[in-house]
């Protein structure tokens, strides 16, 4: 069991040059990028603050002024930080709003942004908070106390519409105003995972104002932020422009500075087409996406381009079984599944060349992180033992058989479907049919709510290994739809456990039970690479690998 | 509803554009298949119509894209400000168009210039040119006519996959969206939109067949003799 922190963003710098505007034509393709997000709107974890960092290797003095233009794939019509769970989304949220904490991208230690500092009582059930004093709301209402009370209890009001923010505020019992500069948020049961969780853009800080809006017209851009960048305009479907904010001056330690941003506008333009996204950067009409279909990554290696890649933290793609089906109930055909997956043939054969097969239910870059990697080896042998000793045997189609049912299960999901459709093949060699049931991310919610699948797929981006009580535990969401097991008793504890190596220990022993008896079925890391020209520097992830523009500047500035 | 009526501008004017262009290059190519003197021209370009009916949309939209924006840089590959972003749009969507109608128009110039009257015509001493616009060509307006209520139709439903390509905002990028998230009532207001569009489009093609041919004109039944 080793233990590594977030792998620091990897940064290509072009030496080849091939400047040829690939068709990629009809391959809506590998588009892994944008929206990889969890299930089904949003609902997952996600992000957190913190920032900038990946472009340590900029040399260059950044220029002030100029405008990006950055292509999303689509705009799913909500662009409060509060209410967002798309990763596009996210991209144009994460820039409103500063939230009490950051999160350092290569450590992923908790830094000071908002708050200055803060403590937390023995059980991380009550959190003291204490404030900076010179910061405002992007319309100059002061940044106090009273305020983040608001915020807190706002979004706690939204419920299912604050889909991560309101997870993250589970059991909150509310806000007590010390001073003006010192708030202290209780919660009725430990909540270890509340510290991380205010460094996301999910808690990030609106005006009071804004929290008498309606979520609808909030959804539309009418928030006033507390971050280094404000909405300008958002035209639905088309495009959103950000702007700077002039006398921002509180950037957090996770950023490469602390005054306002360099950029004077961002352009999101909403272009759905895969192969027009490839097009328009190569033919520079666009700067910069981090939605680049896989097959055409390539030609950006060089000739005025470069890229970066990091690794989502986080649950990782992985298939969830229905344990309350008759066949995802079925320990024997979980942990068959489970061994009879190539992983590495996943990732090698659709995916880029830095893709990183799953090695844990958690991807490597998640803080606190343990190798699971020899748990989720390749072994077809061992699986097709495992479904002979429980009976399961070979019929006449290939497809193995047990008291005449079929070995024939179906996995629903609305991802790309190129790895699942690998994954069907390698099942198959193994006497295991699975069907793929691609539908949309509202019906995957409704089938989702239904309980009427057999097995789930999705992953979710969150930068605290708190992700793996939250989906699994039998006393919170309890994705398997399964009777209470040993493992919950380690889940419910972690949350309790503030000291990282106590902490780390007690999730390797909870990942490892979740792996051995199969309740979840890891298959490979979501990852974000950014693609962009290369008069753009300082575009890069924070610590949950949401795309940090605060950084961001273009050489000509202004005139670009 | 005030989602749709957002939208809706933008739609109409590509639609629009889309419309005219198409006309005019379905009559031109119509016109093209029985004017030229040599056989091969006329045949050759009767091989045109067919292609471009048969050519998706998408990927005429896409291979526009490649040439006209990525290569050539004439014409931006997004956005809807602007005379620039709406030529390859619309071009993409009156190729089928012009191809639909011009298929039918030529062939009932074909058989306008078998009618009777053209002899007459010809005999009279007109000039070719003369006979063949001036008079077989009115003549045979009429079906193409009616053509182009259903080209509204096709224009219409062409407008979700060009817009998806052009990454414009619009009355199909909004069906798209809104079946993906399945926000039923918004597919509906887009489908009551849609068949009201269709609806009066028919009504005033049928409105209007009199001003082409009076023949058709109703009149008051003459009193029986």
């Amino acid at each position: 069991m080793t233990r590594t922190t977030q792998p620091p963003a990897r940064r290509t710098r072009p030496t080849t040059a091939r400047h040829a505007v690939v068709p990629a034509m009809l391959s809506a393709g590998l588009l892994l990028a944008a929206c990889a997000s969890p299930g089904t709107a949003g609902s997952d974890g996600s992000g957190d603050a913190t920032d900038g960092a990946s472009d340590g290797a900029d040399e260059a003095t950044p220029v002030e002024g100029g405008n990006l233009t950055f292509a999303i794939t689509v705009d799913s019509h909500c662009i409060d930080p509060q209410q967002v769970g798309n990763n596009d989304a996210i991209a144009v949220a994460r820039q409103t709003v500063a939230s009490l904490t950051a999160q350092d991208p290569e450590t992923g230690e908790i830094v000071p942004w908002l708050a200055t500092s803060w403590e937390s009582n023995e059980d991380a059930s009550s959190f003291t908070f204490t404030l900076r004093d010179d910061a405002t709301y992007a319309d100059g209402t002061p940044i106090d106390a009273e305020s983040v009370k608001t915020n807190f209890d706002a979004i706690v009001a939204l419920g299912a519409k604050a889909s991560l923010g309101s997870q993250y505020l589970a059991g909150y019992e509310g806000t007590t105003v010390v001073d003006e500069h010192t708030v202290t948020v209780d919660f009725a049961a430990p909540s270890a995972q509340f510290l991380q969780a205010t460094s996301t853009f999910s808690l990030g800080l609106l005006s009071p104002a804004t929290a008498q809006l309606t979520p609808e017209d909030r959804c539309t851009g009418d928030f006033v932020g507390s971050g280094p960048f404000a909405v300008s305009s958002y035209t639905q479907d088309s495009e959103i422009v950000l702007e700077k904010v002039p006398d921002y001056a509180w950037g957090s330690e996770a950023n490469g500075h602390t005054g306002a941003a360099y950029l004077d506008t961002i352009t999101y333009t909403v272009v759905p087409e895969s192969s027009v996204r490839t097009g328009s950067l190569a033919s520079g009409q666009i700067d910069a996406t981090a939605a680049i279909a896989t097959v055409d990554l390539p030609q950006f290696a060089g000739d005025g381009f470069w890229s970066t890649y990091r690794a989502n933290p986080g649950v990782v793609f992985s298939l969830f079984p229905n344990e309350s089906s008759p066949l995802g109930g079925d320990k024997a055909v979980r942990q068959a599944i489970l061994k009879g997956i190539d992983r590495e043939q996943v990732a090698t054969t659709l995916l880029t060349e830095e893709d990183q097969p799953a090695t844990s239910v958690l991807s490597r870059s998640t803080p606190l992180y343990t190798d699971l990697g020899d748990a989720l080896a390749y072994d077809p042998e061992g699986a097709k033992k495992i479904l002979d000793d429980a009976g399961w045997v070979e019929g006449a189609d290939g497809v193995r058989e047990k008291d005449g049912q079929r070995l024939s299960t179906t996995v629903t999901f609305w991802q790309v479907p190129e790895p699942l459709e690998l994954v069907q093949q390698q099942l198959a060699q193994i006497g295991v049919e699975l069907n793929l049931q691609h539908v949309t991310v509202a019906e995957s919610q409704a089938i989702k709510e239904s309980g009427d699948f057999d097995f789930d797929y999705y992953n979710l981006t969150r930068s605290d290994p708190d992700v793996l009580r939250l989906i699994f535990s039998a006393n919170a969401r309890n994705v398997n739809k399964r009777e209470p097991a040993e493992v919950d008793s380690l889940l419910d504890s972690s949350a309790t456990i503030t000291d990282p190596t106590q902490r780390q220990d007690v999730l390797a022993q909870a990942a490892e039970l979740l792996v051995e008896d199969a309740h979840a079925i890891p298959v490979y890391e979501l990852s974000t690479t950014i693609v962009a020209a290369d008069h753009v520097h300082g575009l890069g992830f924070e610590a949950s690998s949401r795309l940090d523009f605060y950084d961001a500047w273009v050489e000509g500035g202004a005139g670009s | 509803m005030d989602v749709v009526a957002g939208v809706l501008p933008s739609t109409i004017q590509l639609a629009a554009v889309a419309l005219v262009l198409g006309v005019a290059l379905g009559a031109l190519l119509a016109v093209a298949t029985v004017l030229p003197r040599a056989a091969w021209l006329r045949q050759l370009v009767s091989t045109l119509p067919p292609v471009g009916v048969a050519l998706p949309t998408f990927w005429v939209g896409l291979i526009l894209l490649q040439v006209f924006s990525f290569r050539l840089g004439l014409f931006p590959a997004m956005g809807d400000d602007g005379v620039a972003s709406l030529v390859l749009p619309a071009v993409t969507l009156a190729v089928p168009a012009a191809a639909g109608l011009s298929q039918v128009l030529s062939r009932s110039l074909r058989e306008a210039l078998g009618e009777p009257y053209v002899e007459t015509a010809r005999a009279k001493g007109a000039s070719r040119l003369r006979v063949q616009l001036g008079h077989a060509l009115r003549n045979a307006a009429l079906p193409a006519f009616t053509m182009l209520g259903l080209t509204v139709g096709g224009l219409l439903g062409g407008t979700v996959v060009t817009e998806t390509v052009f990454s414009r905002a619009g009355l199909g990028r909004l069906a798209v969206t809104a079946v993906n998230s399945q926000d039923i009532p918004v597919v509906q207001a887009i489908v009551v939109v849609s068949a009201l569009v269709f609806v009066t489009v028919t009504l005033v093609v049928d409105l209007v067949y009199p001003l082409i041919d009076p023949r058709i004109a109703v009149r008051a039944p003459a009193l029986a003799a």
